[in-house]
């Protein structure tokens, strides 16, 4: 196994990836803990993990708040001990239909959509790294997305914050690669997760869209799934990258990053459907 | 990374005691696969006299035998079509089928020579061996993949130089450029048939491939092999000492083992067409 004993933090381990990656690393033998604002679901991925003879935790945590953070690596660290890996996995637009283009968002949306995934995953990786940094090692991962360096609709506040994480991990390794600490960022493709709940609904729209979507957008012809992301995060994760830091890995089923030969507009597709 | 067996592999540039190659071949093998091994030279040259005894692929064929694997060799000069028909025919015919390719046969001659210094034979060997290698192999054992193409794998080594600049290793360097070309238009061709094609950029590793630039810095500096290999070789920037790296250790053959363990897995069939940079955080 390749995380036997390792103590792993998932944020937005509730659910889509982040979930995905709790049962992926439990699989391989670290001791989980999933923390989520979806306290419920944090309890359902530790439960799973513990029925498959697992160890697991549950926190309640929103990445926006330091007491919330300390309260979740203090309950880690008095459970297990330590910390190994760190993967930054909450994130979204949570609670809002907005497209997130010109002229359609406040200073204070602009605000929360900054907070939740920009300066969150930064105050966790804070959190973690006095212990990191007094064992000389450890691996934490970002998730930014596609839209970051390729967009193809406008969403200014989330693109934005995801372009900033991959500075942030570029930062990070640069510093703490000395000793001994590995950062790396996963930009996902379109991956089927529920993260696309507040953008179109589950449903037979959503279906024809991931199906149009997949056929021009993706080479390999199928949205990708959070058990593919959960692959790249173990590899990360892992001894196996050893090696490894400083950089951003694209699970995209293909689709370069900075592509110049886009020939599906994800914008008109959803404006011409009354979708956006 | 997962379980290879009852799965070929093809490795090829896997003579040398201390090629990448080597190791990508017997990780392969531990991971379950069995390997075919291939190299220019059955036993190459070295300048290392701690390496004399080895045997080259034989050598190799017997660590992934003692693997409980099946191995076996044959030497092929990619640069000619004929060698590299008649190695996947051969393949084919010991092993049925190839389900992996790693291709890692690269040479960078010796360095630094500045462009205007640079020899056009050097040039049209580099982009022979390196891009135009590459295009043979992989279009031979494509053509092979794609009759029954599910969870077939082809990752080519490139180089950071096929990323950037290389001061005084410019055939080096535009023949790794070309080859992201490549594996980027065939990850595209191959994704309908999910048979995923993917690049590392190796940077900073301590393997044979460095052997050309020792030899020619000790004879430049006048000083023993020896002596040479402790000064280090002049890195990217032309500089002479170790490149800088983030994690402050030379990359080692099972860095990158580790790195292609992964992208023939089944922890990464959603990544195709890209270059992965392996630099311990030099970028």
């Amino acid at each position: 196994m390749l995380l036997e004993n390792k103590v792993a933090i998932v944020t937005g381990g509730a659910k889509g990836m982040g979930r995905g990656i709790c049962l992926k690393f439990a699989q391989e033998g670290a001791k989980v803990v999933a923390c989520d604002l979806d306290y419920e679901g944090c309890q359902s991925v530790a439960a799973e993990v513990k029925a498959a003879g697992g160890e697991a935790l549950a926190f309640k945590t929103d990445i926006t708040k330091s007491a919330d953070i300390k309260q979740m690596v203090d309950g880690t660290l008095a459970e297990f001990g330590t910390i190994d890996v760190l993967v930054n996995c909450a994130g979204g637009v949570p609670g809002t239909h907005a497209s997130g283009a010109t002229g359609t968002m406040s200073e204070a949306e602009w605000n929360r959509i900054i907070n939740i995934n920009l300066t969150g995953p930064w105050l966790v990786t804070e959190a973690v790294l006095p212990t990191m940094k007094e064992k000389k090692s450890g691996s934490i991962m970002f998730i930014s997305s596609m839209g970051a360096v390729q967009p193809v609709v406008p969403v200014l506040h989330y693109h934005s914050a995801k372009a900033g994480v991959i500075g942030l991990s570029l930062n990070l390794a640069f510093e703490l690669a000395p000793i001994g600490i590995r950062v790396n960022t996963i930009v996902p493709g379109p991956i089927e997760t529920t993260f696309w709940d507040s953008l179109l609904p589950a449903g037979p729209e959503r279906d024809e869209f991931f199906s149009v979507l997949s056929k021009h957008e993706v080479p390999v012809g199928r949205m990708g799934t959070s058990e593919d992301i959960a692959g790249a995060a173990l590899f990360l994760a892992s001894d196996l990258s050893a090696f490894y830091t400083g950089q951003t890995m694209c699970v995209a089923g293909g689709q370069p990053m900075h592509s110049h030969n886009t020939v599906f507009n994800i914008e008109r597709y959803l404006k011409e459907r009354g979708l956006l | 990374m997962s379980d290879l067996t009852g799965k070929v592999a093809l490795v090829t540039g896997a003579a040398a005691k201390r090629s990448m190659g080597r190791g990508i071949a017997v990780q392969l093998a531990k991971d379950g696969a069995d390997v075919v091994v291939s190299d220019k030279f059955a036993v190459p040259a070295t300048i290392w006299a701690e390496d004399q005894d080895w045997k080259g692929l034989d050598d190799v064929v017997a660590e992934i035998r003692a693997l409980g694997r099946k191995g076996v060799a044959l030497t092929c000069d990619v640069g000619n079509s004929a060698d590299v028909e008649a190695l996947v025919d051969w393949t084919l015919e010991e092993c049925g089928k190839i389900d992996i390719l790693v291709h890692c046969v690269g040479v960078r001659g010796p360095v630094p020579v500045p462009v205007v210094e640079l020899g056009e034979d050097t040039w049209r060997m580099l982009v022979d061996v390196n891009l135009t290698g590459a295009f043979l192999v992989c279009k031979a054992v494509a053509k092979t993949m794609i009759p029954d193409p599910e969870g077939k794998k082809i990752v080519l080594i490139s180089s950071m130089a096929g990323v950037g600049p290389y001061p005084g290793g410019a055939g080096y360097c535009a023949s790794k450029h070309g080859l992201l070309g490549l594996m980027k238009t065939l990850a595209r061709e191959l994704a309908p048939y999910k048979i995923n094609v993917n690049a590392i950029n190796p940077g900073g590793f301590d393997t044979n491939f460095r052997d050309d630039s020792v030899a020619k810095q000790a004879e430049d500096r006048g000083v023993s092999v020896e002596e040479s290999q402790k000064a280090g070789t002049a890195g990217p920037t032309g500089q002479a000492g170790p490149p800088p790296i983030p994690l402050g250790r030379l990359g080692t053959p099972q860095d990158i083992a580790d790195l292609v363990s992964f992208l023939v897995s089944d922890q990464a069939k959603y990544i195709t067409g890209e270059d992965i940079n392996l630099s311990g955080g030099a970028n």
